[in-house]
């Protein structure tokens, strides 16, 4: 497909708003849409449905459509449309007596990537919808289960704008805040809800076109925060002569290990950005018995043998050394012994947010930035960004702070596709900032902030 | 440029307010009627040389999606949103069929123009009706939802198209219809034979074009448009096709064979997307509506082309058709505005 690029306009968003409803079978799609519908609120609302179910309300239009996905010729994930939306929507746009808001609610184990590229894809559809919001239901009882089993269950998660965690009354209080822990990095993005019988605040999955990283801030202070291919760092002043490494058995059968030499002034602040380099590096194996040495790479430390394995790590004076260990020293049993045989303790020590932790491989990187954004810049790194990486990334939104605009200016994208326009101006005491989030597969925090970074004006 | 046939003067010929955007618009076979449907369900029948209402009907409960005329001009055939397909006595005002098919929508309907058939096309199902009401054929399943249906202009042959599939079917014996599939591989959006029967195209989904010939079978792609391909329609000689997505309407050259390596002509004019072209029936004039309700008609001729009206509906353009003999032009509108233009 061609290259996306974001248009500026600065005409109000006149579209027809469209909320998507995702969920496993059961996850209460069907009540939430009944309550929708009975709320007196005042908007006249089609709904499209896929799955039989009993509503038959007056004042809204129910549309009883089958999921036709469209595949074009050139195979491109991300063209894949859904065929009976577009030939519905093409209908009911033409009436007169305009509907406020579209919602379609997909069959269960819908991937949500062709619902919601219908509204970036297909002109039509574009210049007269626009995508609100990605709701997604999740059943507490059976989530676990299901993130296990089903891709498809993960993606409408990873796509969602807001989660409900519904049916709580089914388990106990630390089952949902586990599984509310583990969605939430997955997608850093989404509010989450929670709810009985799918009783939720209306406010909260409607209207969500508001993109608002402040509030993933809120809820998860360490969103920002980057992950590490470390997990734990140790600053020791080693004396002269042979030092030694000692490991018990641990959960792994290897660990990774970098070795700095560092001046007295560091305090890990810049040793920790050549670690991270390092630790990308072509790896040194390291048997028990081998001697170490500070600032030659990435140790692979082999750790399968029973029983206490000492690294000898000889110097001839006195250095500042930080250790940088894939894994907190306690899963080991780590410990640094001196020339004498003393158990060393570190000057400064600090754990890190490792980003090996996840055992979900969806997960969000979030990005804010001060300074102002260049357009254009911005549109060719977004552009070869995702085509290359296109299929990896399920959302992305943003509010970008542009140069020499007083208006902010709002994006949000699903796969290759994105679009974007002016919004509001930006308010006196609101800080001028851009905003960006991306939710996917295998998304490397390092290569998306420097990517971004480097669209600056 | 050489000068084509000059419109000396057009004007509004009568107009009409119906009660919601225009759907489907429909001259009879002997141009007497003019068939409107509304998007919001009711029907009227106007009487073309004057506007008068003939009859005015309720239409289908939710929507109406299509109207079709028999070939004596005496029969309207509708279908909708309410999974039925009606017929209408344009001469008593008689509801005279109602064609359950079980479907939620039917969207398409449409009258045998070589025998006593009605064909209904609903959700993936085809169906065939006699004018008494009898049920005689139910295919199933197409792969996904009927997107056209089209009868070549010489042949019993009913082509219909649904995702990525056009089925031809042969209607030359009725009690037992031949069916031959043709494949491809982006989703088609719509059907259109040349009038002289020996092309059928289709515009897709996927930003191209797709034509087969008849009856070899043999088929071409044409593509690079910027959009999906909305607007079809053929000239009276079937030299021309002139197909549109954005604001351009691009027209293939079918003179000599295929257009395969000639360069189409390009006509830049259109001030949106365009929705409808048509050309006229006895002549090389060519309308089209765009998105912004902007009406443009062109004369074409071997030389070239050029601009020979403009208009505007203010409410803006939804439908548009040519009388089948006059140079009369029905426009109906999205705030249901109906007119007939003269082109004199």
């Amino acid at each position: 497909m061609g290259t996306p690029l974001m248009i500026l306009t600065n005409i109000a968003d006149a579209r027809i708003p469209v909320t998507v409803l995702t969920g496993f079978l059961g996850a209460g799609k069907t009540t939430l849409l009944n309550r929708i519908l009975t709320e007196q609120h005042g908007q006249r609302i089609a709904v499209i449905e896929n799955e039989f179910g009993e509503i038959g309300i007056d004042q809204a239009l129910v549309v009883n459509a089958e999921e036709e996905i469209f595949e074009m010729n050139n195979g491109c994930l991300c063209c894949t449309v859904r065929g009976d939306l577009i030939r519905i929507l093409g209908n009911l746009m033409k009436r007169r007596d305009k509907f406020d808001r579209i919602l379609v609610e997909t069959t269960g184990l819908a991937d949500p990537g062709p619902v919601a590229q219908t509204f970036f894809m297909d002109d039509e559809m574009k210049d007269h919808f626009r995508l609100d919001g990605i709701v997604t239901l999740v059943d507490c009882k059976h989530l676990a289960q299901h993130l296990e089993d089903s891709a498809e269950c993960r993606e409408q998660i990873a796509f969602a704008d807001a989660l409900v965690l519904n049916k709580v009354d089914l388990v106990d209080d630390a089952t949902v805040e586990g599984l509310e822990t583990r969605l939430r990095a997955m997608n850093g993005l989404a509010k989450i809800q929670r709810a009985r019988m799918a009783q939720v605040d209306l406010a909260q999955v409607l209207d969500l076109g508001g993109f608002d990283l402040q509030r993933a801030l809120d809820l998860n202070p360490a969103f920002l925060e980057p992950e590490y291919p470390f997990e734990w760092a140790g600053w020791y002043v080693l004396p002269a002569g042979e030092s030694t490494l000692v490991l018990e058995d641990g959960p792994d059968p290897a660990m990774h290990l970098v070795l700095l030499s560092v001046s007295e002034h560091d305090a890990l602040a810049v040793s920790k950005e050549t670690a991270i380099r390092l630790f990308s590096a072509p790896v040194i194996e390291a048997r028990p018995g081998d001697q170490l040495k500070p600032d030659v790479g990435c140790y692979r430390l082999r750790l399968s043998q029973p029983g206490s394995k000492c690294f000898p790590l000889q110097l001839p004076e006195t250095v500042h050394t930080a250790l940088f260990t894939e894994h907190h020293p306690d899963e080991f049993t780590l410990r640094v012994l001196d020339p004498h045989g003393q158990l060393m303790q570190p000057l400064f020590a600090r754990a890190y947010n490792p980003g090996h932790r996840h055992d979900d491989t969806v997960s969000s990187v979030a990005i804010v930035e001060e300074r102002p954004v260049n357009i254009h810049k911005l549109n060719l790194w977004l552009s070869a960004l995702l085509r290359e990486q296109g299929a990896d990334i399920y959302r992305m939104k943003g509010v970008l702070h542009l140069a020499d605009n007083l208006n902010r200016f709002v994006f949000q994208g699903v796969h290759m596709l994105f679009d974007g326009q002016a919004d509001r101006p930006w308010r006196d005491e609101e800080p001028r900032q851009s905003q960006m989030i991306f939710i996917g597969r295998n998304l490397d925090r390092v290569d998306l902030t420097t990517g971004f970074q480097a669209c600056l004006d | 440029m050489r000068m084509n046939r000059q419109a000396e003067s057009v004007h509004i010929r009568w107009r009409l307010e119906t009660t919601d955007s225009v759907q489907d618009l429909a001259w009879s076979p002997d141009g007497r009627w003019l068939a409107v449907a509304v998007v919001s369900g009711s029907l009227t029948v106007a009487d073309g040389a004057t506007g008068d209402l003939r009859q005015n009907w309720l239409g289908h409960a939710g929507g109406t999606l299509k109207v079709a005329w028999s070939r004596d001009s005496r029969w309207l055939a509708s279908s909708g949103q309410d999974g039925c397909a009606r017929v209408w006595d344009i001469t008593s005002g008689e509801e005279r069929l109602q064609l359950v098919t079980g479907n939620a929508w039917v969207g398409d309907v449409s009258f045998s123009p070589y025998a006593d058939l009605l064909i209904t096309a609903a959700g993936k199902e085809l169906r065939a009706w006699s004018l008494d009401g009898q049920p005689l054929h139910h295919i199933q399943p197409h792969i996904s939802t009927i997107t056209a249906l089209a009868w070549h202009p010489q042949q019993p042959l009913l082509a219909s198209t649904a995702y990525s599939q056009v089925h031809l079917w042969d209607w030359g014996n009725p009690a037992a219809p031949g069916e031959q599939i043709l494949l491809h591989s982006s989703p088609l959006l719509n059907a259109c034979w040349a009038p002289n029967g020996q092309y059928l195209a289709c515009g897709c989904q996927d930003n191209s074009l797709r034509c087969w010939t008849w009856p070899e079978l043999t088929d071409f792609q044409m593509s690079g448009y910027a959009s999906k391909v909305c607007a079809l329609a053929w000239d009276r000689a079937s030299h021309w096709l002139a197909t549109g997505d954005r604001e351009i309407i691009t027209l293939w050259d079918f003179t000599r064979g295929p257009p395969t390596g000639k360069v189409p002509l390009n006509i830049e004019g259109p001030f949106a997307t365009v929705r409808e072209l048509a050309f006229q029936p006895d002549g090389d004039w060519l309308a089209t509506g765009d998105q912004s309700g902007h009406l443009l008609v062109w004369a074409l001729n071997d030389q070239g082309y050029r601009l020979i009206w403009q208009g505007t509906l203010r409410g803006g353009f939804q439908r548009l058709a040519w009388h089948p003999r006059e140079r009369l032009l029905a426009v109906g509108g999205e705030d249901g505005t109906v007119a007939v233009f003269e082109f004199a």
